[in-house]
């Protein structure tokens, strides 16, 4: 009987412990939570309060009160391949006040490349060149010397990005990639 | 399902935060407001939250490098470099060891660390290419930290030598990795060409880069510094083409690192600089037009960004006939002009004897046109301040015209009409023998897309952006 009322009373103990250890974690999450959320919002006010300072304001809508001429628009894009064909994706879209000077990038190699046509409904505002994201010709040091020379950066996927400056908005942009002088006709994304 | 819950609210807000990239930024180097010079933004990767004052020092090294070299030393003051504070969560740039040409392969340790653009050693297989992973992120910090940057520089945090020019210049911190920078600014900023052979696919007509049927000395695009600092025509060695192709020098920091820029290639530089930045930065009066004159007016230019030593020169024309020079400031007696409208411009030209130009005081021009009404009646037509030149319609369909009134029409030589392939596809020479330049063009032949428009005056090159919409 004492053996019994034992077990009972070690059963009760147990289920205390339990109900205990439950509350803690029940605690502990809520520690968490909150903890994170102080935080967020601490990185959040950080964060107002640089762009404050910055020269620059930002959105990733159109609701910039800005004529488009003033506008930089960003866009990124993953670029791949699948079944042997070049797919572009456009993975960003932002867009901030400030103005580009006229500085265009090199492409090294002029006959491996991607083409870019920025289109305002159906009209094309801009083609422009850029170098392969997949096929990519970059420039190094030897290895001693002061000599410098190139190879080609060949990727099934990468990133990439263009920024861009019309007194238009974009509405989509349309890809054409030349790999080794022959053209080939990529996907067109459209642009909200 | 109350872990699910807390992954969940922590995956949100981890993909919240994760959009903003915000980090501070360190002024290295600053002459003015982003918009009028020239912008050099520094991004580190591969230090993290303990090491962002080396950060700053290796900047302040880079600076100290870069500026160091000629004709960048000369027109410093064009200049602003800034650094983004990134911070990796670990430190140091990622070195595989998996390049066939990296060094003492045995003894030297692999290295792996998080760091925040993913830059590494052995890119490709090669030993000395640092290369960085992710540009869309390196894109998304750029336009949520300086958006409006004019080159960027990945600078990883190692020691050893390395580096690569692409679609970003990216070094270590090895003394000798300026020299990478300083090479793809030639590329970047002016447009040079490689003077090593790097192979048929990168030849093409550059500033210090011709074909064989141009190479002359008569012809040749470089043929007023011939036969001075080792300028002269020399064909590229290598496979293919290479005899085919000439360039300027045999010793240019375009064909070897931790040399001097040639002759051909500081000229290329200086004028792209001058094309990014206007010298003249305030002037006074603010306002362009004035109308109702009835007294004495001073005009001044307030402040110029001068190269060291200065070498720029400032000429003040009335009505397009020079009245005096070397001045910043002049004085127009009222009653000494008649009542009519009249234009008094300050001409700022930057003399450099490393600029050798086919027209004399041609190109790095920048004036500044105020327009002065004396009549009580005003009629002041419309102008473009920035450039005094009124485009309409823009975009074009078939005609565009072109109008200065600042601009003597016997003054001006020609007009050219370039595409974005810097390709001319349009020039006619300006007949026009009085009054102001006014001139209508068609562009009912050219495909849709946008042109640069070149009016080459006595003066120098004016130049604008044209839409053309055909289709």
């Amino acid at each position: 009987m004492v053996n019994v009322l034992n077990h009972i009373s070690v059963s009760k103990s147990a289920v205390n412990i339990l109900n205990l250890s439950s509350c803690i974690m029940k605690l502990k999450y809520l520690f968490i939570i909150v903890l994170t959320l102080s935080i967020f919002v601490s990185c959040k006010a950080k964060k107002q309060a640089h762009t404050s300072e910055s020269h620059t304001t930002q959105s990733n809508d159109n609701t910039l009160n800005e004529k488009r001429e003033n506008i930089i628009v960003f866009l990124s894009f993953n670029i791949f391949k699948e079944n042997k064909k070049t797919v572009v994706r456009l993975k960003e879209k932002k867009e901030v006040v400030g103005h580009l000077k006229d500085i265009k990038q090199l492409v090294r190699n002029e006959n491996t490349y991607l083409k870019i046509l920025f289109y305002h409904q159906s009209d094309v505002m801009e083609e422009r060149k850029i170098t392969h994201p997949l096929i990519e010709s970059v420039e190094h040091p030897a290895e001693e010397g002061g000599v410098l020379i190139q190879s080609v950066i060949t990727r099934d996927s990468a990133t990439f990005f263009v920024r861009a400056q019309f007194s238009q908005a974009i509405t989509a942009v349309e890809f054409v990639e030349n790999v080794n002088g022959v053209e080939t006709k990529l996907n067109t994304i459209e642009i909200k | 399902m109350k872990k699910h819950t807390l992954i969940f609210v922590l995956g949100l807000l981890y993909s919240i935060s994760a959009r903003a990239q915000v980090f501070t930024k360190d002024t290295i180097f600053y002459n003015g407001p982003s918009d009028k010079y020239i912008n050099f933004v520094v991004l580190g990767d591969g230090y993290d939250s303990s090491e962002l004052s080396k950060f700053h020092d290796d900047v302040m090294l880079l600076r100290d490098s870069f500026f160091n070299k000629a004709p960048f030393s000369l027109y410093q003051n064009y200049f602003n470099i800034f650094s983004i504070n990134v911070i990796s969560p670990e430190s140091g740039i990622k070195h595989p060891r998996t390049a066939s040409d990296c060094p003492s392969l045995a003894t030297l340790p692999i290295s792996d660390p998080n760091n925040y653009f993913g830059t590494a050693f052995d890119v490709s297989g090669v030993h000395r290419l640092i290369y960085p992973n992710d540009f869309a992120l390196i894109g998304s910090v750029l336009i949520d930290n300086f958006p409006d940057y004019d080159q960027v520089i990945i600078l990883g945090n190692s020691p050893e030598y390395g580096g690569a020019g692409g679609e970003v210049a990216s070094l270590s911190t090895h003394k000798l990795s300026v020299e990478i920078m300083l090479h793809e600014c030639g590329h970047s900023f002016a447009g040079l060409a490689d003077e090593y052979w790097a192979g048929d696919i990168y030849a093409s007509e550059k500033k210090n880069m011709t074909y064989k049927t141009n190479a002359i000395p008569e012809h040749v695009k470089w043929k007023r510094w011939l036969d001075t600092a080792g300028v002269g025509i020399y064909h590229h060695s290598g496979t293919g083409s290479a005899s085919d192709w000439y360039k300027p020098h045999t010793n240019c920091e375009m064909q070897f690192l931790e040399r001097e820029f040639c002759a051909v290639c500081s000229q290329g530089i200086i004028e792209k600089i001058h094309s990014l930045v206007n010298p003249i930065e305030e002037f006074l009066p603010a306002n362009q037009i004035l109308d109702d004159i009835d007294t004495d007016l001073e005009f001044k230019i307030t402040k110029l960004i001068m190269p060291i030593p200065n070498t720029l020169k400032i000429e003040w024309q009335l009505d397009g006939h020079t009245i005096f020079a070397d001045t910043n400031a002049i004085r127009v007696v009222a009653d000494s002009i008649s009542d009519k409208y009249h234009t008094v411009t300050a001409v700022v030209s930057d003399t450099t004897s490393l600029i050798r130009t086919e027209l004399a005081n041609i190109k790095n021009i920048n004036k500044v046109v105020w327009h002065i009404n004396k009549d009580r009646v005003v009629s002041v037509k419309p102008v473009v301040v920035s450039t005094q030149y009124l485009v309409y319609p823009n975009p074009a369909a078939e005609v565009v015209n072109i109008l200065n009134e600042g601009l003597n029409a016997q003054d001006a030589y020609r007009i050219e009409l370039y595409n974005t392939l810097g390709q001319i596809v349009h020039s006619q020479n300006c007949s026009q023998s009085q009054g102001h330049f006014d001139i209508s063009l068609s562009v009912i032949s050219l495909p849709t897309g946008t042109y640069f428009v070149h009016v080459v005056t006595k003066n120098g090159t004016d130049k604008f952006k044209l839409s053309v919409v055909t289709d």
